[in-house]
């Protein structure tokens, strides 16, 4: 029996009970949609968790200074912390082979003026590399160069917004601006830099909002700093250099925690240890749905195969061989399935658009959940297809013909 | 033309068990049916009759001895090389036409060839030709609810006939049909003969039995007489 005969028995097969084989495929449609459905809401989360990893950078790991809480504060007090200062950052270069570049970081909220114009920004004080590990942009002019720290210059780049606030018409580079009596000359400008769409921790400051200035240009005692970017050249090599530049820090801080170590690629690792579970969750759901509708497949075939039994007999009075009668009858409940489920992938991919304009939950359908819908539906097919198959083709053609 | 018969049962037996209890269908009968006779078997209802003729077209097997079709040994083959046999071999007539009511009359005609080897490019001129030659053309799109009794077992003989087999079978076929086209579908069975077709036909009718080449009659089993007309 040549594969075409066989699709088309199958689909005469299904079309003699048409209300009864759409409802059996239902439970098909449905469970594959809801997989799909599933899918797509965790893809999408996962494919902006990747792209918020992205923007922070999946190579970065900061250093921020700052007791978690009271006791952690009181107890850097008595054991005499020195606090986050250029010596700690000297340090990490010095110990830690995969550190790329490292930015030491200095910051205040300050109101930058120009004549009448104003804006509220956040003042990074920082060194050149800064440039680097963030992976900044310029859209006119330069950085902070190595001779404005060494020299103290008063020179400042301005991120995007804190341009367009107080130089809506001119260019600013060359341009002079005022933070309280200081005057500093605008030497650089940034593109504009997407942002965050969440909030909360992993969120990076928003550059947009930022004027970089020389690290020397805003002094603190003992070198202190607020922060040090450091950007790992290795993205295998993040964590453990994470782990390398807290013992280095710690031992400095004489075994305080006023610090805390930000590393996008552990936060990563913990949404992917979520994800994990979130797939198991999907996939019992999935395996149920499926198990039910594969029951409703089993239930109808038995009835089709009781009801054909004639049938069968007639076919194998014609020389139909009893795997003849399965493939036939395999071939039905495959047919159930696969159409099921592509019907459902369409309402899965109709749902999770539904999802993603009604929660506002960003939703992906991959191509890998759409094979594995029509693979599952295709094998609850045949794993439920096959009893009925098998009691069609065992039956006695000579009983089947007796019947009336 | 093979000189071996087309059917040898030797010693076959076929016994079947209902309710803990062994009922003897068929037992020991040895006969040959040569290539292109025409053979009636008789006997009353229960006698044998549709035990031995579903024995000959290997759509069951003897509990005991054997059934050679066209050489082989019918019980020695598995389920695939019966099958094909079956389709190449044999064509069966009964007495309720057993037409899969759902499809047309070309579709019925056509599943005996869904499982054989004729490239699927062959199967409408071939069946059209048939049904063409059996009168029944123009009802080829029908379902079977809509054809007289006549027209059915036309087109059930036309899916008999459509793998060209060697050996028809037909058990009773004009008892569910009036005497007139009773008739009509004998002359048809009874030419096949003459194209070197064998034909077994089972029959109460003593009229039709003595059209036959030979006479089989069956009782309790057993074969009771075997005569030979012609």
């Amino acid at each position: 029996m040549t594969t075409k005969s066989l699709i088309h028995l199958a689909v005469r097969g299904l079309a003699l009970h048409k209300l009864r084989s759409t409802l059996s495929a239902l439970g098909i449609v449905f469970g594959v949609a809801a997989v799909v459905a599933m899918l797509s809401v965790g893809e999408g989360a996962r494919r902006e968790i990747l792209a918020e990893v992205g923007r922070l950078g999946i190579n970065r790991v900061t250093v921020r200074a700052g007791s978690v809480s009271r006791t952690t504060e009181v107890e850097a007090g008595r054991l005499q912390s020195p606090g986050l200062s250029l010596a700690d950052a000297e340090a990490i270069t010095e110990v830690c082979r995969n550190v790329e570049s490292l930015a030491p970081i200095r910051m205040a909220s300050e109101q930058i003026a120009n004549g009448e114009r104003r804006a509220e920004a956040t003042i990074v004080a920082t060194t050149p590399s800064f440039a680097r590990t963030e992976e900044l942009a310029l859209a006119s002019g330069r950085f902070v160069a190595d001779a404005d720290v060494s020299d103290a210059k008063r020179v400042m780049v301005l991120g995007h917004e804190l341009s367009a606030l107080l130089f809506p018409y001119d260019e600013p580079v060359g341009e002079g601006v005022r933070i309280g009596e200081e005057r500093y000359t605008v030497v650089g400008a940034l593109e504009p830099r997407e942002l965050s769409r969440q909030g909360g921790r992993m969120t990076g400051r928003n550059l947009n909002r930022v004027a970089f200035v020389p690290l020397s240009s805003m002094p603190r005692e003992r070198g202190l700093l607020d922060e040090i970017a450091v950007r790992i050249d290795d993205a295998g090599a993040v964590r453990d250099s994470a782990r390398l530049i807290e013992s280095v820090v710690r031992r400095r801080h004489r075994g305080a925690v006023d610090f805390e170590l930000v590393v996008p690629q552990e936060l990563l690792a913990g949404y992917e240890r979520a994800r994990f579970q979130f797939n198991v969750v999907v996939g019992a759901v999935a395996a149920l749905s499926l198990l039910v509708g594969g029951i409703g497949i089993m239930n109808i075939m038995l009835a089709n195969v009781t009801e054909r039994v004639r049938e069968i007999g007639i076919r194998r009075s014609l020389g139909a061989s009893r795997d003849d009668i399965t493939r036939q009858f395999l071939a039905e409940a495959l047919m159930l399935t696969t159409v099921g489920g592509v019907a459902g992938v369409a309402l899965g991919f109709g749902l999770a658009l539904g999802i993603s304009s009604y929660a506002g939950w960003p939703t992906a359908v991959s191509l890998r959940a759409i094979a594995a819908a029509l693979a599952l539906a295709a094998a609850t097919g045949i794993g439920f297809g096959l009893y009925p198959a098998m009691q069609a083709a065992r039956s006695s053609p000579v009983e089947a013909l007796r019947r009336e | 033309m093979s000189l071996t018969p087309i059917v040898e049962t030797i010693e076959a037996r076929r016994v079947h068990l209902r309710a803990g209890k062994e009922i003897v269908a068929l037992d020991s009968v040895s006969l040959r049916i040569e290539r292109g006779s025409f053979v009636a078997v008789m006997g009353r209802s229960g006698s044998g009759k549709s035990t031995l003729m579903n024995l000959i077209g290997c759509l069951d097997f003897p509990t005991s001895g054997r059934i050679l079709l066209d050489g082989s040994d019918t019980s020695a083959l598995d389920d695939r090389a019966q099958s094909r046999l079956r389709n190449r071999m044999v064509g069966f007539l009964f007495q309720s036409f057993n037409l899969i009511p759902q499809m047309t009359v070309r579709e019925n005609v056509e599943t005996a060839l869904v499982y054989g080897d004729r490239p699927q490019t062959d199967w409408s001129e071939r069946s059209e030709a048939l049904l063409a030659r059996l009168g029944i053309l123009e009802r080829a799109s029908h379902k079977p609810g809509e054809l007289s009794g006549g027209e059915a077992q036309r087109a059930a003989l036309a899916r008999a006939l459509v793998n060209g087999p060697e050996l028809l079978l037909a058990d009773e076929p004009t008892g569910n049909l009036d005497s007139r086209t009773g008739e009509e579908v004998l002359e048809l069975l009874t030419e096949l003969p003459a194209e070197g077709r064998t034909l077994v036909l089972v029959t109460h009718d003593l009229a039709i039995a003595e059209r036959a080449d030979r006479v089989l009659s069956l009782s309790d089993g057993r074969l009771e007489s075997d005569r030979r007309l012609r």
